[in-house]
């Protein structure tokens, strides 16, 4: 794929205006200086973002949680001291992979980094809930709501991991608002919150990210929110209870509706903006909101369908559609990419940990959707290529 | 933050700290499994499942419900939620062991007992109801290949009985189930 200049530089050698000799040492010195912005982190680098490459790594992830949970279905057959050694060797690899991958390429590398981090992170709880299996100790979430917070908190400082802190986050509001005194300021439980709150906001401060800080902003005002929230939990059950009292055909046709018209607007605002020109939401400038809509659309389907026939449609229908998100504004529109794929990693975790006890069935789904994916990975490269090759020609002939 | 000092170091420490943790949680059951006491209870188990840790089936023992009579020594006007009560057991008759005995507040010095640590789980108004208290032993994780066999035995209620050991400081660990006297699972060491 080439920028812009060296298209440019292209176009004045074949016009004569540069000799080859001058060419080919602008074009040294563009990629030199891509290089170098790309060395020092900077945004420079062109950031390219291929429909192909997004799609294939879903595949992957796919593939991966398949053989994952296959894996788990068959623990029974692993020694449990075994299970809990892998389980540790998962987090020192995470913890030590992501040191080095910083070591050895700064911050070129800082989202792999990050998610090796996750991982180890995702490993310890996993292991601490697995020894709570193997000794059948019934006790409190909220206590290992707090040793997840901790452990991951506190290691998130350690290695300086935004994502790390981000996840221990929502552990500390989970340990607080569960809690027995979340109403009341005047409790050991609430300070222990606050001291939280205030060390998530420092180490966000510190590291100079403002999302980390907003999240933790966010994760103090749902922590406050049950000692100001009475009245708007009252208002909140007065809505639930109207909501309920519509029939529950009606609801999911609605809600269905809404969601083919989000996935329509996306798809007319980005490919035929002349279509409707008279309707504002259709307009790609409103793209965020449609995208948006859809999105608490699927959250509110998957309210109504959460049982096993209907919870794996709805799944597959809300990577159908963040796939059509993607693919209309995946390569102009940051935020709507990012979201796609933490809905797509979201949608795997809920068919996980709703369908965890027909594992293998959720295996034959996840290998299924991996597949399917691989597949259109496979047609939208070949597309992209084709695409490609027509554009230079048109240039070409031009 | 564009260097991160010492940071192999950090995640080495980190890594070795969660490991650490995972360690001396598995090496504290396994002591209790290990050296505690063993008492019989009489259970009835309640309804399954568990996001994270899979499948379980809730227990609830006899022994749940300490009646206000067996209240010994000081006693507060009510039961604020997470209320430490130490329970003495007694070996019944028929092998089974039930409440003899209970206090609020730390473990009784009498050396001799077997006291079993519990926590209240609710705010109760008076002290003259019955108490309702866990014991952190509420949940049996069924093991993947023997879980619906256990589960539908235990649900028919022909699992009644539950070995359980108790540590010296209170704190209980499932250690086998009984049907009939019969030992029909005994957990593993590790």
């Amino acid at each position: 794929m080439a920028t812009l200049i060296e298209r440019q530089i292209d176009d004045w050698e074949k016009r004569g205006v540069i000799d080859a000799e001058v060419a080919s040492a602008l074009r040294g010195d563009i990629g030199a200086t891509l290089e170098a912005g790309a060395r020092k982190g900077t945004q420079k680098a062109a950031r390219r973002f291929s429909f192909f490459q997004v799609v294939a790594f879903f595949a992957a992830i796919s593939i991966a949680a398949a053989i994952l949970i296959f894996i788990a279905a068959n623990w029974d057959y692993v020694p449990r001291i075994a299970r809990a050694g892998g389980v540790m060797a998962v987090i020192v690899a995470g913890y030590l992979g992501g040191a080095l991958v910083h070591a050895r390429y700064g911050l070129r590398r800082r989202i792999i980094e990050e998610a090796c981090y996750l991982v180890g992170g995702a490993a310890f709880i996993g292991g601490v809930a697995l020894i709570g299996q193997m000794y059948h100790i019934s006790g409190d979430e909220r206590d290992a709501a707090l040793l997840y917070a901790a452990g991951l908190g506190l290691s998130g400082f350690a290695v300086r991991s935004l994502a790390l802190v981000a996840v221990a986050a929502g552990w500390m509001v989970y340990w607080q608002v569960d809690g027995p005194n979340a109403d009341t300021i005047l409790s050991l439980q609430f300070v222990v919150f606050a001291l939280s709150i205030g060390a998530g906001i420092g180490f966000a401060t510190l590291m100079k990210s403002a999302w980390l800080r907003r999240i933790w902003y966010v994760a103090g005002a749902i922590g406050v929110l049950p000692i100001v929230g009475h009245y708007f939990l009252e208002a909140l059950e007065w809505l639930v209870d109207t909501y309920d009292a519509i029939p529950v055909t009606l609801r999911i046709s609605a809600w269905l509706i809404v969601l083919l018209f989000a996935a329509l607007a996306l798809i007319v605002g980005r490919f035929r903006p002349t279509l409707l020109e008279g309707l504002p939401v259709f307009s790609s400038r409103r793209a965020g909101r449609q995208f948006a809509l859809g999105l608490l659309t699927i959250a509110f389907l998957h309210g109504e369908l959460s049982d096993d026939a209907g919870l794996i449609a709805m799944s597959s229908l809300a990577v159908l559609y963040v796939l059509i998100a993607l693919y209309c504004y995946g390569r102009d529109r940051q935020a709507i990419r990012y979201i796609s794929y933490v809905v797509f990693a979201g949608e795997i975790l809920v068919v996980y940990g709703e369908t965890v006890y027909s594992m293998l069935g959720t295996s034959g789904f996840f290998l299924a959707l991996g597949v399917v994916l691989a597949i259109v990975a496979f047609a939208v490269y070949r597309l992209e290529r084709r695409w490609k090759a027509r554009g230079k020609g048109k240039k070409a002939d031009a | 933050m564009h260097k991160k000092p010492f940071l192999v170091i950090s995640a080495l420490v980190s890594a070795v700290v969660l490991c650490a943790n995972m360690v001396w949680m598995i090496a504290d059951r396994a002591a209790i499994l290990r050296d505690g006491r063993e008492v019989v209870l009489k259970t009835q188990p309640i309804d399954p499942r568990d996001l994270l840790r899979g499948r379980y089936v809730r227990l609830n023992y006899s022994i749940s419900r300490v009646p206000p009579i067996t209240f010994t020594g000081e006693k507060p006007d009510y039961f604020d939620s997470g209320t430490a009560i130490f329970v003495r057991l007694e070996e019944g008759a028929d092998g089974v062991w039930q409440a003899a005995e209970a206090r609020v507040g730390p473990r009784p010095d009498d050396g001799a007992g077997v006291w079993i640590r519990g926590e209240t789980y609710f705010r109760m108004a008076s002290t003259d109801n019955p108490a309702n208290v866990r014991y952190g032993i509420e949940r049996f994780y069924a093991p993947e290949a023997q879980a619906p066999e256990i589960e539908k035995r235990m649900r028919d209620g022909e699992v009644t009985e539950v070995v359980v050991a108790v540590a010296a400081d209170g704190r209980a660990q499932i250690k086998a189930l009984r049907q009939a006297g019969n030992t029909i699972y005994t957990e593993r060491l590790y």
